[in-house]
């Protein structure tokens, strides 16, 4: 759902935004979240930083579990540890079709699951917790040079398409 | 019991997505970009959600 409100929202403003305009958007932001996850300086980007309260469950019904899912799910209402969504929202917005932002849109929910199901897997989840904070710097540098890969490549893909 | 720790340490996903990022970029390089197109915002996707799922 987030993907698609992305692609139309980019849809109305990429024929109105010069392509340069874009793409300087996109360097730009791209600096700001490499400062962010290497921890060389800390610029906050928008994020609904807050939890959602367990009531959305009680309150909502048949569809109330689903709908903390969703919120918790899509970053909608939740807080944001790392900068990486916001990078990806935009490139969605400037340079996805439909079929490509829900392909990125599922990546995200598969991302978004992954994390839990391994810790649970694990079979042991403070020792888990632990290793990922000790690891965490390096995860997120992983993290920060694997999308700025994907992003270089489809912004090439996209301003010469 | 090590081999149990590794396969769910919190490492490995982010050295999956980064071993496919590698995988990409070199079929991008010997097949063409456009080739490689789908698999990276399936990639974009997975990074940025695993990137904000925190220590859960």
């Amino acid at each position: 759902m987030s993907a698609t409100l992305l692609v139309v929202v980019g849809s109305l403003l990429r024929p109105l935004v010069p392509g340069w305009v874009s793409l300087l958007a996109l360097v730009a932001l791209g600096a700001v979240v490499a400062g962010n996850e290497l921890g060389i300086f800390r610029v906050p980007l928008p994020q609904n930083a807050r939890q959602v309260p367990s009531s959305v469950i009680f309150e909502g019904g048949r569809v109330g579990a689903l709908w903390f899912g969703f919120e918790m799910g899509t970053g909608m209402r939740t807080y944001l540890p790392s900068t990486l969504p916001h990078l990806a929202a935009l490139m969605v917005a400037l340079y996805a079709s439909w079929p490509y932002a829900l392909l990125a849109g599922a990546g995200f929910g598969v991302g978004r699951a992954v994390m839990p199901l391994v810790r649970q897997a694990s079979g042991d989840a403070e020792g888990w917790d632990l290793r990922f904070a000790q690891r965490e710097r390096l995860v997120r540098t992983i993290g920060l040079f694997t999308l700025l890969a994907g992003v270089v490549v489809l912004a090439a893909e996209g301003v010469a398409g | 019991m090590l081999t149990l720790r590794r396969r769910y340490h919190p490492l490995a996903p982010a050295a999956v997505t980064a071993a496919a990022a590698a995988a990409g970029l070199a079929t991008g390089l010997v097949t063409g970009w456009h080739t490689t197109v789908w698999p990276w915002w399936v990639l974009i996707g997975l990074v940025s959600g695993y990137a904000i799922s925190g220590s859960v």
